[in-house]
């Protein structure tokens, strides 16, 4: 039996039917309920969904063997897991916005507004920057605009939201996209397994 | 004596004591607290922030300890030989960062165990610490000198080397690819560094495989000492354990040779993490090497912790007007034969027993017929 944590939402549907091409088949997961536990017993498949910042936290403590998560949140919250495969999915990147016309003045410590505190001040960290941060939990792009901090760090996609908004992308962090992430222990009892199924998905992309 | 009806985490602490005192490791024993300096100093070692620290009456500022290894390093006489273990409890800042955690902690050091005798015996004993702990287990093993050499061979800048570090660390080969390009790598041999990623199981093959990756004639010593010590605990029947795993990576401040990781299949996180670490011993000015590891009992404790379905295997009911000596008898009797018992002349409340005696005044024990719910 193979315990795989899935994150919640559209990200969730698309991995599943990924995993289900390879065999790992639920149907139950599908229909419209509530329940967040499906198994799968033919299969030896279990899934949990969870809510996509949980995702590593269930891999890192073994509730699941394997998850499907962003790296974003990898990288914000640092579980100690494998990641396995880029499955490419959900594609965009962190990056830091600032308003149309904004100049950076070096000579203040500058106010960065974000929901990925651990990413802005790593990223600051490396450039020996002063920040101070002001963690938000949505709208992101009002920050600059009303005056609350000189940037935002924050995901982007395509850019238009940013655009829209008045802002500018001023520097790129780093790429992200779901990834797939083993437990540690359990890619050594379980290893065959979970690397058939990195191969076979890598197959799939 | 009888030492089944402790719990199993005592009886666990009491098998690795004998079989570390069995190959000739003593007990070291020490006090709860150390000045800070020595962990400020040697902060990376430790890995994880968060000291307690208090002030002492001479205004010293001392910190409950973190860590064993360092005390043993600094109290290790230059030039000598000391085989030790230790079980004590440390202090560190819980994974999730937002509270202090007291962690009970067992391991030994083999200060001077310098050939590959010594090697053996330390890995030797991580395995058996292993399999006290459960059926199904691993023991990873890297060599931090082989990792340093694959970094020197491809001439990877230093400021490249910690994100690729960290990238085989995950066994991330997408990240390990696009960082090993960026260094400068040519193709084929960021090829050749993302198949250390995926080792075979079966450890031989492991080597075979790794020793092809590996060109330079500096590594050849290093492979041939794995081979050696594989061979020496595969005549024990501990081959199958063993793997060869570059994704455990430790700081190279520190650690300079072998290093290993034990996993067991109940718990989800490594168990027991140990090397060689001269290094640790050169900074403190001590001209010797070292190897030794650590368990870390705390997620151990929690997996297998028993549940039993009774408190006491006998409940001995007794009435307060039969004498003294004829209850106190009774209970060394039924204790004798191995079960635990509890005395009382009422039933005591939220109390679950296996069976129920009522003791007679000539000695004899009656069953107790438990009233209907």
């Amino acid at each position: 039996m193979i315990n795989i944590a899935l994150p919640k939402g559209r990200l969730g549907d698309k991995v599943y039917s990924l995993f289900s091409d390879i065999g790992y088949t639920c149907p139950e997961l599908l229909m419209e309920n509530r329940k967040l536990v499906f198994v799968n017993e033919q299969a030896e498949v279990r899934y949990f969904l969870v809510k996509p910042t949980d995702v590593g936290i269930y891999v890192e403590h073994g509730a699941a063997d394997i998850g499907v998560v962003g790296k974003d949140i990898l990288l914000e919250g640092e579980p100690d897991v494998y990641e396995l495969l880029d499955l490419k999915l959900g594609r965009c990147r962190f990056a830091v916005a600032a308003r149309e016309g904004y100049k950076e003045d070096p000579s203040l410590p500058l106010r960065v507004a974000t929901k990925y505190p651990n990413v802005a001040r790593k990223y600051y960290a490396g450039l020996n920057r002063e920040i101070s941060i002001i963690k938000l939990h949505g709208s992101m792009e009002l920050a600059p605009l009303s005056g609350l901090s000189d940037v935002i760090v924050d995901i982007v996609e395509t850019g238009s939201t940013i655009k829209e908004n008045n802002l500018r992308v001023v520097a790129d962090i780093a790429p992200v996209s779901a990834r797939l992430i083993a437990n540690k222990a359990s890619y050594k009892f379980k290893g065959e397994e979970i690397d058939r199924i990195t191969k076979e998905l890598a197959k799939r992309l | 004596m009888e030492l089944s009806t402790l719990p199993w985490e005592e009886r666990l602490n009491l098998g690795l004591g004998r079989l570390f005192e069995q190959h000739g490791y003593s007990k070291y024993r020490m006090g709860k607290f150390e000045e800070y300096g020595l962990y400020m100093e040697n902060k990376n070692f430790l890995k994880s922030a968060g000291i307690i620290t208090f002030t002492d009456m001479d205004g010293r500022l001392m910190a409950l300890k973190p860590d064993v290894t360092l005390s043993i390093v600094k109290n290790a006489q230059p030039g000598t030989v000391e085989k030790l273990y230790y079980m004590e409890n440390v202090y560190r800042l819980a994974r999730e960062g937002h509270e202090y955690r007291e962690i009970g902690q067992m391991g030994l050091e083999f200060i001077g165990g310098e050939d590959a005798q010594c090697e053996a015996e330390v890995l030797l004993l991580a395995l058996k610490s292993l399999e006290a702990i459960s059926e199904s287990y691993v023991l990873d093993v890297s060599h931090m000198g082989l990792v340093s050499a694959l970094l020197e061979q491809f001439q990877v800048p230093e400021s490249h080397q910690e994100p690729m570090l960290s990238a085989l660390s995950q066994k991330n080969r997408h990240e390990l690819r696009q960082r090993a390009l960026a260094a400068g790598l040519t193709q084929q041999n960021a090829d050749r560094l993302c198949g250390l990623t995926a080792l075979p199981v079966d450890f031989p093959q492991a080597l075979e495989k790794a020793r092809a990756a590996f060109q330079s004639p500096a590594t050849a010593p290093l492979f041939d000492r794995l081979a050696e010590l594989y061979a020496a605990l595969a005549q024990l029947g501990y081959g199958s354990h063993l793997r060869l795993d570059f994704s455990i990576v430790n700081d190279l401040t520190y650690y300079n040779g072998l290093i290993f990781q034990g996993y067991v299949k109940e718990v989800p996180r490594a168990v027991l993490a140990g090397g060689r670490y001269d290094n640790l011993l050169h900074r403190f000015g001590k001209p010797q090497g070292a190897i030794g590891f650590a368990l870390y009992l705390d997620e151990v404790g929690r997996a297998f912790h028993e549940h039993p379905p009774y408190d006491v295997d006998t409940l001995l009911m007794y009435e307060t007007t039969q004498p003294v000596t004829l209850v106190l008898k009774a209970v060394e009797q039924l204790a004798a034969q191995g079960g635990r018992v509890r005395a009382a002349c009422e039933k005591p409340e939220g109390l679950r027993w296996r069976r129920a005696v009522r003791i007679a005044d000539n000695g004899e024990l009656i069953p107790v017929k438990e009233e209907a719910e």
